[in-house]
């Protein structure tokens, strides 16, 4: 199965979203904020990235943008997962870096169902 | 200006040519001429020869007594009279025609040639002193003559003296050595002296005027002496107090040999001059001082422009700090509150499915259940803090309403089917309008679920739609819980529920409330309408704008 | 047809293009994504669809009952003869390839029917290639932004009025089958 990375600086977003992937057999890598999602793709993680995007320190599109600096991108897929519904001007000129955005808070089926279409692809 | 003085010279008759009378003194009247004589026959003998030429008009008298009663009842031109008469002499006449200030032509005609009356007629005033001759007719010629030029005379003096009065001009004349002046009517008036009186001399003039003015005469005084022309204003003080200026312009007059006897000149009344120039002056200096005002008034306006300007930048730059500011607390709080939702939400259900124990999935049901209902909450409060931000609209979407609703239903399927009511959407398919997508969605998505709550299983939810004269009117019906009257209003209130005690969360009572924000931000009303409770409701929704059934949609 | 999307469109795009009966019209798809998922984009696009879908290259024709999909990094074009280009350039509205590039290549009187339609995505792509799409007498469709998973291309489309339809991913799949079926 593919793995799969949830990174926010909320532990209970991570814990939700751990329970719920992990339960349909996924396995599931934690980062708690940028850095470490940058250290752990320098690790070599390979697969699909859940990112936050409102985090302090390094936020969700500056992650991204050192994704792509690292050249980590051809080895995953970067989905947003993010609470604000409103347009992000910080957005602009990302979007063919990202593959897709959900809005949280989502219903597990909800959750699942995109993953797996994600998975899909990689 | 030089003013051409004509001296009242008594002392030369001037006579004039007959060729240079033009127009002016022509004779248009025949002229009224008393003879005075005490010879019957030359008194006769004159009416006729005097009365021949059509000219004249004569009256007779034989004694100076009898032609002072002609001359106060009837009006004469001339009076030509004979010097020895009894009773009165000629020049008795004149003189007491004279002290009567009656100026009439008076000619002396007399065989009494003796120089020394001559010399008195003169000096009484007399015009022409003529000595009889006894070649008669030939004098009647030279008579008629003088009697023409001593009326034209007189028509002269009193033009000029009119003139005068009207311009408030006198004229005169001073002889240096006595100081002595001789004035025109008019000078009399302007130094309130009655004529009767002797005009004073020259220092008693003087000294009506005003202490500046007597010592600023004094270099006119040297400057005539000395040939030249020159002019002076001075202020006297007349009868009633007021000041009068008088202005003098005056002129030596040479005599041959080139010594200067004489001054002459005239003297006007220009105090409504001197006013209209002090108030022409007041005035200038009015409009001065207003335009000073005027300057001053315009650059405190205008430096209150300024400052109101800066106040409505810096009003401006607060109020948009605060909408972004507003913004941003409402993106922060959209996210703080949607946060936390997300474990909830997310494992709610995933523990639910692993819940064996019926009880305890009864009790998670119920939690998943307000979940929701608080996601719905946060999404309504967000919405409808972001309305009042929103600048009212038109909107200019092309809508389909019929398909509008259909995907509203689509996406409420979930609570459709949990409600068991039906949903019929009977709007006309080819119904399109232009308006706010996002808007009307919203207020029909919220007409909708306010609908499904309170209709019960097996009721009927109904849209309809039809454009109207001027927009659009929607109606959305349910068979559901009425509405009383009082109600009616209320109901669109934020947080008002007609029935507090019921414990269903679902019913925050915001919904209505967006409705209606929604529709008068499109310009519209929203109005509820109920038989009664228990009687199911229908919801009235107009809109403005275009709205039509034709194919091919509005313009 | 061009069909433009951005983020979230994959999932879109699988529902409307995804296993299409065959329809007589030439359906162009301009999709920012990370290019290395372009080929795996065709392969579940094809799956199930009676359409030929495939990864555009430079000098192909346009036919009818095939899905061309726009490579990353370079723009497309449909230029004359009815034939596909591949162009480098600067990015427009900060992609490339550019969605407004693609729909405003479109020539007036070039095509029978013209239509072009723009899914969920971040930004302002796509708006003026509708505005000219509509200017040549075709149809400009966008998603119903309430269903996009980020939904300011078709909010900022529909803002400058250059909208004829706002449709579900349901819908836009229906249209497609009823007007090229």
């Amino acid at each position: 199965m593919t793995p799969v990375m949830v990174v926010d600086d909320d532990p209970r977003i991570l814990l939700t979203v751990r329970t719920i992937l992990e339960a349909e057999g996924f396995g599931v890598v934690t980062a708690r904020s940028g850095r470490e999602c940058l250290e752990a793709l320098a690790d070599g993680f390979a697969g699909l990235v859940l990112m936050d995007i409102m985090m302090p320190a390094l936020d969700g599109w500056d992650t991204v943008r050192e994704c792509q600096k690292g050249g980590y991108l051809p080895r995953i897929m970067i989905v947003m997962l993010t609470a604000r519904d409103v347009p992000d001007p910080k957005m602009e000129g990302l979007q063919e870096l990202v593959f897709d955005y959900i809005t949280k808070p989502f219903l597990p089926d909800e959750l699942v169902s995109r993953v797996r279409k994600y998975v899909d692809y990689l | 200006m030089q003013v051409h003085a004509i001296p009242a010279e008594r002392s030369h008759p001037a006579p004039e040519p007959v060729s240079t009378y033009r127009v002016a003194f022509r004779m248009a009247l025949t002229l009224s001429l008393l003879y005075v004589d005490d010879d019957d026959a030359l008194r006769d003998l004159f009416q006729r020869f005097f009365e021949r030429s059509g000219e004249f008009r004569v009256d007779t008298a034989p004694s100076g007594a009898e032609a002072l009663v002609r001359l106060a009842t009837a009006r004469y031109d001339v009076v030509i009279s004979d010097y020895q008469m009894p009773g009165m002499t000629g020049i008795e006449l004149l003189r007491r025609l004279r002290a009567e200030q009656n100026k009439i032509p008076f000619i002396i005609y007399t065989h009494q040639g003796m120089a020394d009356i001559a010399i008195e007629a003169i000096n009484s005033g007399v015009d022409f002193f003529v000595l009889k001759d006894v070649n008669f007719p030939s004098q009647l010629a030279d008579l008629a003559q003088k009697c023409r030029q001593a009326v034209r005379l007189r028509r002269a003096e009193r033009s000029l003296a009119g003139a005068e009065r009207q311009a408030r001009i006198g004229n005169w004349i001073l002889e240096i050595d006595s100081g002595v002046f001789e004035w025109s009517e008019e000078m009399f008036r302007l130094f309130d002296v009655p004529p009767e009186e002797e005009p004073p001399a020259l220092e008693g003039v003087l000294e009506r005027f005003d202490q500046e003015d007597q010592a600023a005469f004094e270099p006119v005084r040297a400057a005539v002496l000395h040939g030249q022309e020159a002019t002076w204003i001075g202020r006297i003080r007349v009868a009633d107090g007021t000041e009068r200026f008088l202005r003098t312009i005056m002129a030596p007059r040479l005599d041959h040999d080139g010594t200067i006897r004489a001054v002459f000149g005239t003297t006007q009344d220009i105090t409504e001059l001197k006013i209209a120039e002090d108030w022409a002056l007041q005035y200038a200096d009015d409009l001065v001082r207003r335009n000073q005002e005027l300057d001053r008034l315009h650059e405190e306006l205008q430096e209150a422009n300024l400052m109101l300007d800066r106040k409505v930048q810096e009003r401006t730059r607060e109020v948009d700090r605060l909408l972004r500011q507003k913004d941003e607390f409402i993106v922060q709080l959209g996210h703080d509150l949607r946060t936390p939702l997300t474990p909830i939400m997310g494992l709610l259900p995933f523990i639910r499915r692993r819940e064996t124990d019926p009880d305890l999935a009864a009790l998670l049901e119920v939690l998943i259940d307000d979940a929701a209902q608080l996601k719905g909450l946060v999404d309504k409060v967000l919405s409808l803090a972001r309305l009042d931000r929103m600048a009212p609209t038109g909107g200019s979407d092309p809508i389909r309403l019929r398909e509008m609703i259909d995907r509203s239903i689509t996406m409420h399927r979930y609570l459709i089917e949990q409600s068991g009511v039906e949903v019929q959407n009977r709007v006309p398919d080819d119904l399109r309008c232009i308006s706010d997508r996002e808007l009307l969605g919203s207020i029909v998505d919220n007409l909708f679920t306010n609908a499904l709550k309170y209709s019960p299983a097996g009721g009927t939810v109904r849209f309809t739609a039809r454009p109207t004269a001027d927009g659009l009117a929607i109606a959305v019906s349910d068979t559901g819980a009425g509405l009383a009257a009082c109600d009616l209003e209320r109901v669109f209130d934020e947080f008002y529920t007609v029935d507090p005690s019921r414990t269903r969360s679902d019913s925050h009572g915001l919904g209505l409330s967006i409705v209606r924000r929604l529709t008068e931000r499109l310009g519209g009303t929203v109005r509820a309408e109920s038989p009664g409770p228990g009687q199911g409701s229908t919801f009235h929704v107009t809109l403005p704008g275009p709205a039509d059934t034709a194919p091919g949609g509005p313009a | 047809m061009v069909i433009g999307s951005s983020t979230g469109g994959p999932l879109v795009l699988e529902q409307v293009v995804g296993g299409l009966p065959r329809l007589r019209a030439a359906i162009v798809i301009v999709q920012h994504i990370p290019g290395h998922f372009v080929p795996r984009l065709r392969d579940n696009l094809q799956q199930g669809s009676a359409m030929e879908v495939r990864v555009a290259t430079d000098g192909d024709r346009l036919l009818h009952g095939r899905v061309y999909l726009a490579p990353s990094g370079l723009h497309l074009r449909l230029g004359p003869e009815e034939v596909l280009e591949l162009v480098d350039g600067d990015k427009v509205n900060y992609v490339r390839p550019s969605i407004d590039v693609a729909m405003c290549s479109i020539r007036a009187g070039a095509f029978a029917r013209v239509a072009g339609v723009v899914l969920t995505g971040m930004g302002r792509d796509g708006a003026r290639g509708l505005a000219h799409v509509r200017s040549i007498g075709g149809r400009a469709i966008v998603q119903d932004p309430s269903t996009c998973a980020i939904g300011s291309m078709p909010e900022t489309a529909i803002a400058e009025n250059a909208v004829d339809q706002v449709l579900t991913p349901d819908g836009i799949r229906a249209w497609l089958e009823r007007t090229f079926g």
